[in-house]
C-alpha cells in the first residue's frame, strides 16, 4: 500500500494517478480534509467553481472515494504511533498521523514536492517509512 | 431473484467464498427475505456502499478533478497554511 497526499489522492480519484507500483492508494484523514475542505471552498473562487463544471458531484465524490480508486485510512487504527511521533519529532497533527499509518501499516509514502516539509525525509527515514517525491 | 437474474447478466461478477457466523447468515436471509432478494444481492449491496461502489464513473467529472486537481491542492495548502494541525512545516 502507498499513502499519498492531497494532491495525488485527487489524481487517483480522477484515475489519472500514474501506477506507482506500490499497490492500493490510500492517504490518510487529514490529506482527506484538506481535499474536501478545498472542494466545498472552491465554489468561492470563480477560476475554480468554473473549472469544476459540477461542484456539487465533485465534492460527492470526494467526500465518498469509490475504495477501488483510494481508502481513506481510520486514524484510530494507528493513534498510538501517531501520538509516539507527535511526542518524539513534535509533529503536527497532518505528520504525525501520516508516519504512525505508516508504520503501522508497513505502506509507503509519496506526496508531491510541494506538500513535502523540511523536515520530512528525516523523520520518515528515522521511522523507517519508505518516503519519496511524485513529480506530477 | 429476476433482479438478482438480470444484475448478474449485466454485471461480471466472480464467485467467491467466505465464512459467515450463523448469526451473519441469519441477518443477511432476514433482509433478502424482507427485500425479496438473495443473500448474494444483499452482500453485493452492503459491499458496494461500504466501498462507495455503488454508482458508475463519471468520465466528465473524472477529466474535471484531473485537470484543477494541481490548483485544488494549492488551495488546500493556502485554506491549512495557518491551521498548526494541518499545515505543511
Amino acid at each position: 500500500m502507498v499513502i499519498v497526499d492531497d494532491h495525488l489522492a485527487l489524481l487517483a480519484l480522477a484515475g489519472r494517478l500514474p501506477e506507482l507500483g506500490l499497490g492500493p492508494v490510500a492517504t490518510t484523514y487529514c490529506f482527506h480534509y484538506r481535499i474536501a475542505r478545498a472542494v466545498s471552498d472552491s465554489r468561492r473562487s470563480g477560476t475554480l467553481s468554473r473549472r469544476l463544471a459540477d461542484p456539487k458531484a465533485a465534492l460527492e465524490r470526494v467526500m465518498r472515494p469509490p475504495a477501488d480508486r483510494l481508502v481513506v485510512l481510520d486514524p484510530r487504527q494507528s493513534l498510538h504511533r501517531a501520538v509516539a511521533v507527535a511526542d518524539t519529532e513534535r509533529a503536527n497533527l497532518l505528520l504525525a498521523e501520516l508516519v504512525g499509518a505508516a508504520v503501522h501499516h508497513g505502506a509507503a509514502v509519496r506526496v508531491t514536492p510541494e506538500n513535502t516539509g523540511r523536515g520530512w525525509p528525516q523523520i520518515m527515514a528515522g521511522a523507517g517509512v519508505d518516503f519519496g517525491n511524485v513529480m506530477i | 431473484m429476476w433482479r438478482c437474474m438480470w444484475r448478474c447478466m449485466l454485471t461480471v461478477v466472480r464467485r467467491t467464498n467466505i465464512y459467515l457466523t450463523d448469526a451473519e447468515q441469519a441477518g443477511l436471509d432476514a433482509r433478502a427475505a424482507a427485500e425479496g432478494s438473495t443473500r448474494s444481492e444483499v452482500v453485493r449491496a452492503i459491499v458496494d456502499r461500504e466501498l462507495n461502489l455503488g454508482s458508475d464513473a463519471d468520465a466528465d467529472l473524472d477529466d474535471a478533478l484531473g485537470e484543477v486537481a494541481a490548483a485544488l491542492a494549492a488551495h488546500a495548502r493556502l485554506l491549512s497554511a495557518d491551521d498548526v494541525d494541518l499545515h505543511i512545516s
